[in-house]
């Protein structure tokens, strides 16, 4: 075009000024594809038994009392919501505190450096080749130019040490929450393939401390963030639910928002502040539910010694298959035919369910 | 040195080049002459006694004692009549201030003949500046001829005479000489020649563009060689002006009128400058050049402007008339005058102005294109349209033409034309920022999307498309009702209402630059607004704009665009005071003030306060007073009188004409009726806020105001800010009588510290919620955008369970922001309470379309609605599209069993039916 090009310029050097010509920016599209269609394409065949979560939860330096009573509660509620409502093994979570002695039963070590990174390397060992392994970091973090640190007693931990730890996790998907502030300066350095990498903030200048891991630890210990209704949050959808909650306080507070968390999961050390499970980022976050197999649908059928809720399962969990590669195969289909066959697999998946409910078994 | 290749002449041969170039106006003026001939002066070296004279003269002429200058020059040539530089100089000073035919005289040789080839070029820029074309002509080829030492100048005068009667390839070639002149000089040219290149370089630059920075170039160096000359100055900061550059054609003119204050040219292009920016002064400095030179064809010209964009056109044509007696070949005064009588309606004398013009210059485009621009003015944009396509038509050139019709054609909805027509505009004319920004948001547009409704064509922002369109088509629908019903008439149809989310985008479609501070516009049928994304929480009621530029598109459908612009903003502004309690302007403290120290403008005079105010407040307070004086008229005369005047404009009729007819009052007189009636609608505040000396500061404590206030009970501030500060410190009973005081005296001031604000916290904190709604309620039927009061209201009356009163004061914030999520689900929840269906879902397609992260959620929950108000149809479409999301929901496969259980029921309004189908599935009519 005509106007695609720099204008002739000043007439005189540095003379000639235009209006400000305010550019318009338009959030970035947020049309969402399905979940579960994305899901689908990760659906693995492994067996159930093969595949843990194990995390080690890491509270830094509080600093002042009211934050290390604040880190502590979230550390303490998010041990209980892996432990109890998400039925991680109690074995599989280490918790590592600046005070060990506020929960004795379920505080192994102080979270100094050196335990954070022995930590990691055990549960390394421990890890079998296809579990989920989630790290999340709380506290405050620091930043001076391009040096990034997350706040421990002693030593910080620097993003370069924790890549380290996290190479030994060679063949397992991990999600590395770090929700501390400047943790923007950690996405980069720990991108990698079949990697979660989550920051409180978009950059290592965001230096404000956060407001990110209340919200976060809210949405894996409850349902409020589960969108797609499966049962089950993922990391994805904790995240937005975070984000969204982060937002919300900043204008009730009415306070400008200083925070602004990224997620990368495709490896290119980009974070994304809006990832969906069809877009650059969020594809595998979306499929990383904690406490179940990875990649494996949380409708997946519960064990039952009853043989007729058994046949009604499996049932149930064949027509959820049949909605899922209905859904994959839209694009191909006329929008009237795809409707009518998903209004009637729907349909038939809530009498499985009134079915189901008959005989006394649950969703 | 760059090369370049020349466009029009020997055509491709490289060559350096410094030049200037003219626009369309430039293309066609002699305005600069009078600087011309100071630049003979310039060329003089003074010699002996004479010479010292001489130079005493030049610096009475350039510091503006032009008597003296005059009485100078004359001794020399006494004591030397050969003295050109004398006699050039005396001509300059005699044309300065208006004595054309002693100048004239002066630049004759004395025994008469034909004039001696040193004086033939200025005897020839007299002769053009009084209309004597053919003989201007003939001078300057007896300069060029006979080898006289301003033959430059004269050749570039030369060249511009022929250019602007139309023999356009002679001139360029002409104009392309000064190129070569330019370069073989290496450097030695005098200050008058290098002039002489600039102005001939910038006609060239009407080609390449490029050639206007070496214009500037050529003008940089003149100046340097001689500091004190201000013709290159001057034509610098034409130059800049020309070229969009208000601020640094400023800095140049200052230069100028610092060391001349009375230069009449300096003057006349400072109130360009400064009508350009639209501030006032414009007038001010028009004013002073005619005192210099009463017959000043460029100072008349630039008055008529003035008075025509005032919607003066017989004062314009005064000027002009007095204009084109002085020089009848002026095609700027021509130009002017075709707009004026145009702009009266008189198409007659148009058509004889316009054929006087062409008889000069046949393919001159100015006429038409000022006609255009001046239309533009007056918002006569359809017109702007018609006359810029006959001033392309005449010359392909004319690149503020061609932008004047694509500007145009983008304000009249017409987008493909106007982005073509934009487009050429911008490749002949690239510096200017207009073309650049409105082509910018041309390609913005595949952003936005069109939602048709009855009447209305609604251009959304994509991602807020269906949010809005909701709100946005039924308070349109309405308005359009209310209006049609009330005027009888109706606008073309459909309208096209335009949202911008982002002002700066708002302000470009609207003027082409950022900066504009209005919240819509209406350019007749196409109105332009604000999406409520453009503005802060509580300082715009987009519905209440909406309504108000739709009231401009009646007005200015029933009179063809004839209605003056404080009329119709004031008949817009009633509109709003009818439409919704609260709408529109509304009397403030400052208003009140202002009426009492008589800075309002006069009925006769109310323009001004729109288009020329005299302090930043007036452009408010004239909207809020022309609005009373339609409620004047309305009260006394019913408001058919005013549908009579509409009609009234419509026939070309004036505002003092239209006033003594139907009114049966003159406008003079009205003028003091009307302050009268003013005085006694606010007596009770003016007496509130009469003058007391010893007022306390605004910060006073509550100690020195009670002081105050005990001696001066009257007082409106003191009660207020006392009742505040009492509220503040908690001390309820204290406050309460002070502000039912200050409510007594001003009880229609509804600002965010009315009186009732307090109250109202008052109550609450007495506990005594009854009588704080009823004074949020109060409040908020003086306010249209007071988001904290409306919450407040909303919030008091659910609480004393009043549902269905909460349910509506919520609505009133979508009004306001109808981004807040929660809002939405509250209203919807309480809309669902009282079985409003059709609010309901309304409220819930709004969550919807804010994509809120638990989307499944969201749509289910609108299905519910859907289903709660019978629509079985649409409550199964949107639950399916829950379940697409998530199919374990159980709540929501219960509902879809429930719904195909219970039959196919329709529902009973059709217009939700359609907006749930925007919200579900993204259609696009």
């Amino acid at each position: 075009m005509i106007h695609a090009g720099e204008l002739r310029g000043d007439l005189r050097a540095g003379a000639l000024r235009f209006a400000p010509r305010a550019l318009l920016t338009l959030p970035g599209c947020t049309v969402r594809t399905p979940l579960l269609v994305a899901l689908l394409a990760v659906l693995t065949a492994l067996p159930a038994s093969a595949q843990q979560t194990r995390a080690l939860i890491v509270v830094g330096l509080g600093g002042t009392a009211e934050y290390r009573q604040e880190f502590h509660r979230l550390a303490l509620r998010l041990d209980s919501a892996l432990t109890h409502e998400l039925g991680v093994p109690a074995d599989n979570v280490t918790v590592l505190e600046e005070s060990p002695a506020t929960a004795p039963d379920r505080r192994e070590a102080r979270s100094t450096k050196a335990n954070v990174l022995s930590a990691l390397a055990a549960m390394a060992r421990a890890a079998a080749p296809h579990d989920d392994v989630l790290l999340v970091l709380i506290g405050h973090g620091t930043s001076e130019g391009e040096d990034v640190r997350f706040n421990l007693p002693g030593p910080d931990l620097t993003p370069a040490e924790l890549a380290t730890a996290l190479a030994a996790f060679k063949t397992q998907k991990v999600a590395v929450v770090n929700t501390a502030s400047a943790s923007g300066g950690f996405v980069a350095p720990l991108a990698a393939p079949d990697r979660v990498v989550v920051a409180a903030t978009a950059s290592a200048l965001e230096r404000n401390a956060t407001v990110f891991p209340r919200y976060f630890v809210d949405a894996l210990a409850g349902t409020d963030a589960d969108f797609d209704k499966d049962g089950q949050v993922s990391i994805l959808e904790a995240f937005r639910y975070a984000t969204e909650e982060v937002a919300r306080h900043y204008k009730e507070e009415n306070e400008l928002q200083v925070e602004h968390a990224v997620l990368d999961d495709n490896g290119d050390g980009e974070g994304s502040r809006a990832p969906a499970a069809d877009s650059t980022d969020g594809r595998l976050a979306a499929t990383f539910r904690l406490g179940l197999p990875h990649g494996t649908a949380a409708t997946a059928a519960p064990a039952t010694a009853d043989s007729v809720l058994a046949r009604l399962y499996a049932e149930r969990t064949g027509i959820q298959k049949k909605i899922d590669d209905l859904r994959a195969r839209k694009a191909s289909l006329p929008p009237a035919q795809y409707e009518e066959q998903l209004e009637n697999l729907l349909v038939e998946l809530a009498l499985k369910d009134r079915e189901i409910r008959r005989h006394g078994g649950g969703s | 040195m760059r090369r370049r290749g020349g466009e029009e002449g020997p055509g491709t041969r490289a060559r350096a080049a410094v030049g200037t170039a003219g626009g369309l106006r430039a293309g066609c003026v002699a305005a600069a002459l009078p600087g011309v001939l100071l630049a003979l002066l310039a060329s003089a070296v003074p010699t002996g006694a004479s010479g010292q004279t001489v130079a005493q003269a030049r610096t009475s002429l350039r510091s503006g004692r032009y008597d003296e200058a005059i009485a100078a020059y004359r001794g020399v040539l006494r004591r030397d009549a050969s003295s050109v530089e004398a006699r050039r100089g005396l001509v300059t000073a005699l044309v300065t201030v208006g004595r054309y035919d002693d100048a004239e005289a002066a630049a004759r040789p004395a025994g008469g003949g034909p004039p001696e080839p040193a004086m033939a070029n200025t005897l020839g820029e007299v002769l053009l500046l009084t209309g004597r074309l053919d003989a201007a002509e003939a001078a300057f080829r007896r300069a060029v001829d006979g080898r006289a030492d301003d033959r430059l100048t004269a050749e570039a005068n030369l060249a511009e005479l022929l250019f602007d009667r139309g023999h356009v390839g002679d001139a360029m070639a002409r104009f392309d000489r000064f190129i070569d002149v330019y370069n073989n000089a290496g450097g030695d040219l005098p200050a008058p020649d290098l002039v002489a290149v600039g102005r001939a370089v910038r006609r060239l630059g009407r080609r390449n563009p490029d050639l206007f920075q070496d214009a500037l170039k050529a003008f940089d160096e003149a100046a340097a060689k001689d500091p004190g000359w201000p013709e290159p100055v001057l034509l610098t900061g034409e130059l800049f002006l020309e070229k969009y550059e208000s601020p640094e054609a400023k800095k140049e003119l200052e230069k100028v009128l610092s060391a001349n204050p009375r230069d009449p040219r300096a003057l006349v292009d400072m109130a360009r400058a400064l009508d350009f920016d639209g501030v006032a002064g414009a007038r001010a400095r028009v004013d002073s050049a005619l005192k210099v030179n009463p017959r000043s064809v460029p100072a008349l010209v630039e008055s008529a402007r003035l008075h025509l964009s005032r919607e003066s056109a017989g004062d314009a044509r005064a000027d002009l008339a007095k204009a084109l007696d002085v020089n009848p070949s002026s095609l700027d005064a021509l130009s002017m005058l075709a707009a004026a009588d145009f702009i009266a309606g008189d198409t007659a004398a148009f058509q004889r102005t316009r054929a006087r013009a062409l008889a000069i210059d046949p393919r001159c485009a100015e006429v038409d294109a000022t006609v255009a621009e001046m239309a533009v003015r007056v918002r006569r944009y359809s017109t702007a349209v018609s006359r810029s396509r006959v001033a392309v038509a005449l010359d392909s050139a004319a690149w503020d033409a061609w932008g004047i019709l694509g500007m145009n054609e983008f304000r009249l909805g017409d987008i493909t034309d106007a982005r073509t027509h934009l487009e050429k505009a911008f490749a002949g004319d690239p510096y200017n920022p207009w073309f650049k920004n409105s082509l910018d948001l041309l390609d913005s547009f595949k952003n936005y999307e069109t939602i048709p409704t009855e009447h209305f064509r609604l251009f959304l922002r994509k991602d807020e498309a269906a949010l809005l369109a909701p709100y946005v088509s039924a308070w349109a629908e309405e308005a359009y009702d209310s209006l049609a019903a009330h005027y009888g008439e109706k606008p073309p149809l459909p309208v096209r209402v335009e949202m911008y989310p982002n002002h700066a985008d708002f302000s470009v479609r609207t003027l082409g630059e950022t900066g504009l501070g209005a919240l819509g516009v209406s350019f007749g049928s196409v109105l332009v607004l604000d999406s409520p994304a453009a503005r802060e929480k509580g300082e715009y009621n987009w519905a209440s704009t909406l309504w108000h530029e739709l009231s401009h598109a009646f007005h200015l459908a029933m009179t063809n665009h004839r209605v003056p612009r404080w009329f119709t903003e004031g008949l817009a502004v009633y509109e709003q005071h009818r439409a919704r309690p609260g709408w529109g302007m509304q009397p403030t403290i400052p208003f009140v003030e202002a009426l009492r120290d008589g800075r309002l403008k006069k009925v006769s005079d109310l323009d001004d306060g729109f288009m020329r105010p005299e302090y930043p407040q007036q452009v408010m307070f004239s909207y809020y007073e022309a609005s009373q004086v339609f409620q004047l008229i309305a009260d006394r005369w019913g408001f058919e009188a005013i549908r009579t005047m509409l009609d009234g404009y419509r026939d070309g009729r004036t505002t003092d004409e239209l006033f003594t007819t139907v009114l049966g009052t003159p406008l003079k007189k009205f003028d003091g009726d009307f302050d009268a009636w003013m005085k006694q609608r606010f007596a009770g505040p003016l007496k509130g806020l009469a003058r007391i000396a010893d007022a306390p500061p605004a910060a006073a404590g509550i100690p020195a105001l009670e002081s105050f206030v005990r001696a001066h009970p009257g007082d409106l501030l003191g009660q207020l800010r006392l009742g505040a500060r009492l509220v503040g410190a908690k001390r309820y009973d204290d406050a309460e009588p002070h502000l039912t005081a200050a409510l007594r005296m001003f009880p229609e001031y509804g600002g965010p510290d009315s009186p009732y604000w307090w109250l109202a916290q008052v109550h609450e904190a007495r506990g005594e919620p009854e009588l704080a709604v009823a004074a949020l309620a109060r409040l908020n039927a003086l306010s249209e955008s007071n988001y904290a009061a409306l919450t407040e209201e909303a919030t008091l009356q659910e609480r004393l369970g009043r549902t269905r009163d909460a349910e509506r004061t919520l609505s009133r914030v979508m009004e306001i922001d109808p981004y807040e999520i929660d809002v939405h689900r509250h209203l919807a929840s309480l809309a669902a309470q009282v079985k409003d269906h059709a609010t309901a879902i309304r409220e819930r397609e709004a969550v919807v379309a804010l994509k809120p992260p638990d989307r499944a959620r969201a749509l289910y929950r609108l299905a519910v609605a859907q289903r709660d108000a019978g629509d079985v149809t649409s409550a199964r479409h949107t639950v399916l599209q829950a379940l697409e999301i998530a199919p374990n929901y159980s709540d929501a496969l219960e509902l879809l069993l429930e719904l195909r259980a219970g039959g196919g029921k329709e529902p009973a309004n059709e217009g939700y039916k359609l907006a749930i189908n925007y919200v579900i599935y993204g259609l696009t009519h």
